[in-house]
């Protein structure tokens, strides 16, 4: 059996005295679009913000394609205040930081959209193509990388196309309207050259059309990139429209797991979702 | 039209030559013109008029234009009457005084006529660009250095105009750190500090060493390198103590950041001064002596060289990321670019200028004392920095030039205190100018709080595009 | 033993006393810290120009006057200083204020570096606390033996202000979450004026027990234990009063041990020093809250 594309395994976050995610194990197939789901403050970004090396997790390792890229477990004062389960399961400490591991092949989107506000939609996406550079600061400050330079602009450029934001090239990016600027901060991720992509809730702030066109397009991006994704979002339609597997948490735990229809008629995440009958 | 500008282009560039070498031979001919001049041969037979003549030959030689010219004067002024001043004489007199004035004018002719003729030879809308930003670049250098031929080298307007490039590089290498990268450090006084001294103990003749280090027996260096190894061996220390002092400090916040960096300015004020280190930094005394410039142009040409780099780095993918950490930091991050390494090459290319302009500062003042570098100093070129508007090059340029000008020059008249008939105007009186000035930038602080140029640079497409929209109205 | 006592006790005293005025400043950092997140760049020129309100009013009238007069205007001048330099710039970038306190504070300098024709100005002899006493071997003023008295008699005052009035209350408000602040109601803008008010007045009586101890005064003279006293409330955990103060004393005693080891030279650098090795180690200094950026 190949490797997983990404696996957690026992991933557990504590802040303080709160576990905002617990004991959380999954993992993800090559090609496949994976949510992860849950009410609010369920834990789901602070899941993703430890496979972006955002958070080092407290205890609990993140694999990529096989590889232990993230891995710790509770020492020093967390040892005593650890409320989670597999306290003495890991021994490995590995904790890079978010640009290492988007060099890696794993690029994310943010949940409060994140552009570099003064720059232009362009720029936004020319400064993601940074970190495959060969030049160094002499040869890019004398000039000496024209043809990369060159490759680099015309890479946002395509993308810029393929996301349908050619024509908005120079405006400055916070111009754009909401929808937009989601689409360009897939652009952006996707100028990194990812393997893995990780999108947080690209569907909030959009209306009903808007959502229907990005179901379409985020399976595009699958096909046309070779992409393996794994997506955090509310709006159970495009969920369920294009998910191949979901992953459900509450509290920071996960309650299911499975095919959308297994998921949506499992009654701890109907529960989960609704609340419980107090009477 | 073609054929218009290669003609143009080669017509201009024969001229040109033909201007620098009539100017540059009526400058290496002086002795010639002299001779000329003494139709009768008096010369010789009147000693006084010898000495006279003397004189200017012997300034001449010296290379000191100033003088020469001033001796020239009055050499033709006592002897006018014995010297044949008519016709071709007087134009070659003509010729060797406007001499700097033609052959300046020649080099701008050549680079119009280069420019013109490289603009039909590529035929690129870039080259065309880069062309037309040469020529005035090269303008911008003959203006200086016709204004300073006429004003003189020690007039108001060449002191602003020496002071004011210099500054120009210090608010440009700070608005590289504050505004491009928002990493907001008031250290710019220490690493000055650095590079002043670093140029000056180095420089210094040694046969002056026994004077300037009188307390330290003429001081450990006894040796003395050429100005411009000097000068990026200045840039090159102040680099050095940036790195060092970034890898703790950088990871500091905003705020915390700015004190960290103002604390270790202050620290390395205190060590320069320290006895111990006497030998070498000639401790809190003075030092002089040390190799300076006299014409503006140089402080112009190290300082153009210099931002030239700094655009060429901020246009280049690394500026991006460094404009991209100021945005936001979480998400430059995420797109791969590493922190601590951007972070820490920007500190250290904005504390390399910050050195290199230290040097210059200290040439320009012609000696240099440590406890000068205070806080008040960043302060100062902080408030320059965000007069032009962070995050524009142009601005820091344009504001320096303001800021020198309106402190030293223009704002003078309220320190003096002044009388008109009998009412004397009240409140001018030394200091008054300082006042009315930071009063100024108060203003500017509060009300203006994007600066002259907001994030925006100098360009010609803005006059392009400025043109357009009042013509014809923006096209949406 | 008994001469390394009648060696030392001066510097020890002077340390303690000079703690006590750093302490004073550090208060006003700390507090405008907390609310605006702002360092207050100007504080230390208040300070100063405190001291030039002495020595102009004592010139006319007699301390019992001038000394409460003098306090009176140091409130009003950082009250309108923040009304005109920080008001209007609520909503603008932190940097921003940072500057515009930068330029306060290079007004204030010019200003005084103007009226006084920039010559240092002879100090007013304060009847009582400008007499010499002697304790054990050392002599020395008596302003050395009330400022650390009055300083944590005062700061005991501001806590139980800060613990139990409503305006404590809103200040503590404010400083745990601006905008929520305003959100519930409280008149954010006087709250900030009270910081002002209260960190001026102690910067006021600061300036006052600070010159006492020198002789003269001059415009750049409250800009070092300015940023020493900013030095003091960021080691002892900026936000917190408890801390500024426990950090002025300390960095007040330890700068005197240096001059008495012999290097003078380096007593400003190593209060900065301290500094640097408290932001690496402890960002938050000795009693400072963390607080994470949410992604």
């Amino acid at each position: 059996m190949p490797d997983h594309v990404l696996e957690l395994k026992n991933l557990t976050m504590q802040f303080g005295g709160v576990v905002a995610v617990n004991d959380l194990s999954m993992n993800i197939d090559k090609g496949e679009i994976v949510a992860l789901i849950g009410p609010n403050g369920a834990g789901k970004t602070t899941a993703f913000n430890c496979v972006t090396g955002v958070y080092a997790p407290t205890n609990g390792q993140v694999l990529f394609g096989g590889k232990v890229i993230v891995s710790n477990h509770p020492s020093g004062k967390m040892a005593k205040m650890y409320l989670g389960a597999d306290k003495d399961k890991f021994h490995q400490v590995a904790a890079p930081s978010p640009d290492k591991i988007t060099r890696m092949g794993i690029a994310r989107t943010f949940q409060n959209i994140r552009l570099f506000k003064t720059q232009t939609v362009f720029d936004n996406v020319l400064i993601a193509t940074h970190l495959h550079r060969t030049s160094n600061l002499f040869t890019a400050v004398l000039r000496l990388n024209s043809s990369e330079e060159k490759s680099m602009r015309e890479k946002a450029m395509h993308l810029l196309d393929i996301v349908g934001l050619a024509d908005a090239k120079d405006e400055k990016a916070t111009s754009l309207p909401y929808g937009k600027q989601r689409r360009l901060e897939i652009a952006r991720a996707l100028a990194t050259d990812p393997t893995l992509l990780l999108l947080d809730e690209p569907a909030a702030g959009m209306n009903p059309q808007e959502t229907d066109d990005l179901s379409e397009f985020i399976v595009e991006l699958r096909n046309r990139f070779d992409l393996t994704i794994f997506l955090i979002e509310h709006h159970m339609a495009l969920v369920m429209d294009i998910s191949d597997r979901i992953y459900v948490i509450d509290f920071g735990k996960l309650i299911a797991s499975g095919l959308p229809q297994e998921v949506r008629d499992d009654p701890e995440v109907i529960t989960a979702y609704l609340g419980v009958d107090e009477d | 039209m073609k054929a218009l500008k290669w003609t143009g282009g080669i017509l201009l560039i024969i001229i040109a030559v033909a201007l620098l070498v009539s100017s540059i031979s009526a400058q290496s001919d002086l002795e010639g013109l002299l001779k000329r001049l003494d139709a009768q041969n008096v010369v010789d037979l009147n000693p006084k008029m010898l000495a006279d003549r003397d004189r200017v030959l012997e300034s001449h030689l010296d290379n000191d234009r100033d003088r020469t010219l001033r001796n020239l004067d009055r050499y033709l002024e006592r002897h006018g009457d014995l010297l044949l001043l008519e016709g071709t004489h007087a134009l070659e007199l003509t010729a060797f005084r406007s001499g700097p004035i033609v052959s300046s004018v020649g080099v701008l002719l050549m680079a119009i006529g280069a420019a013109l003729l490289a603009t039909v030879i590529s035929g690129k809308a870039a080259v065309r660009k880069a062309a037309l930003y040469a020529v005035g670049i090269v303008l911008l250098y003959v203006c200086v250095y016709v204004v300073e031929q006429i004003a003189g080298t020690s007039s108001m307007l060449v002191t602003v105009l020496k002071k004011g490039a210099i500054y120009a590089l210090l608010a440009v290498s700070m608005n590289l750190l504050n505004g491009f990268t928002g990493l907001f450090s008031l250290g710019q006084a220490g690493f000055m500090l650095i590079g002043a001294y670093t140029y000056a103990m180095f420089t210094i003749p040694v046969e002056s060493r026994g004077q300037v280090y009188q307390y330290y027996a003429g001081g450990l260096i006894q040796f003395q390198m050429p100005v411009i190894l000097a000068i990026i061996l200045a840039g090159l220390v102040a680099a050095f103590f940036a790195y060092l002092i970034g890898l703790p400090v950088l990871r500091l916040k905003s705020d915390y950041l700015a004190i960290a960096t103002l604390g270790f300015a202050e620290i390395i004020r205190a060590v320069f001064q320290y006895d111990g280190l006497g030998p070498i930094t000639n401790g809190s005394n003075l030092l002089r002596r040390f190799t300076t410039f006299n014409s503006a142009l140089f402080p112009f040409i190290a300082v153009g060289i210099c931002i030239l780099l700094i655009i060429l780095l901020i246009n280049s993918t690394y500026g991006r990321a460094f404009k991209a950490i100021r945005d936001d930091e979480v998400a430059a991050e995420a797109m791969g670019i590493n922190l601590p390494q951007h972070k820490s090459m920007a500190f250290v290319i904005s504390c390399f200028f910050a050195g290199v302009g230290g040097a210059l500062l200290a040439m320009y003042q012609t000696t240099v004392q440590a406890s000068a570098f205070k806080a008040s100093m960043t302060y100062e070129i902080l408030l320059i920095v965000v007069l032009g508007g962070m995050g524009s090059v142009s601005g820091s340029v344009i504001a320096s030039f303001l800021f020198i000008a309106a402190s030293e020059w223009w704002l003078r008249f309220l320190d003096a205190e002044t009388v008109i008939g009998t009412f004397e105007v009240p409140l001018l009186r030394s200091g008054f100018r300082m006042v009315v000035f930071s009063v100024i930038v108060m203003l500017v602080v509060l009300f203006y709080q994007k600066g002259i140029m907001g994030d925006r640079e100098l360009s010609l497409d803005m006059f392009k595009r400025n043109g357009k929209e009042k013509r014809g109205g923006r096209n949406a | 033993m008994q001469e390394f006592i009648t060696a030392n006790l001066p510097y020890l005293l002077g340390g303690i006393s000079v703690g006590g005025q750093y302490a004073l400043i550090a208060v006003g950092y700390t507090m405008v810290y907390g609310i605006l997140r702002l360092i207050n760049f100007a504080h230390g020129d208040i300070f100063t120009v405190a001291g030039f309100f002495m020595v102009y009013l004592n010139a006319t009238m007699p301390v019992a006057v001038s000394l409460p007069l003098t306090i009176l205007l140091i409130i009003a001048l950082g009250f309108s200083v923040e009304r005109v330099a920080y008001k209007p710039l609520r909503n603008a970038p932190r940097m921003s204020v940072m500057i515009s306190a930068i330029g306060v504070s290079y007004l204030l300098q010019n200003l005084m570096w103007y009226v006084t024709g920039g010559l240092a100005k002879q100090y007013p002899t304060i009847p009582w606390i400008s007499s010499s006493i002697t304790i054990y071997t050392a002599t020395t003023k008596m302003v050395t033996l009330v400022t650390p008295i009055l300083t944590i008699v005062l700061v005991a005052l501001l806590v139980q202000l800060i613990n139990h009035t409503k305006i404590g209350m809103a200040m503590r408000a404010v400083s745990k979450d601006f905008e929520t602040a305003r959100l519930m109601g409280i008149k954010i803008d006087r709250v900030i004026s009270a910081t002002f008010i209260i960190g001026s007045a102690l910067a006021g009586i600061g300036s006052i027990l600070y010159f006492s101890n020198y002789t003269a005064v001059t415009p750049t003279a409250g800009a070092m234990p300015g940023l020493k006293a900013f030095v003091a409330a960021v080691f002892g955990g900026i936000g917190s009063i408890p801390g500024a103060v426990i950090g002025a004393f300390i960095i007040g005693i330890s700068e005197n041990i240096i001059k008495a080891v012999g290097l003078t030279t380096f007593s400003d650098a190593f209060t900065f020093a301290l500094l640097i090795v408290v932001l690496i180690f402890k960002p938050t200094g000795l009693f400072g809250e963390a607080v994470n950026e949410k992604v």
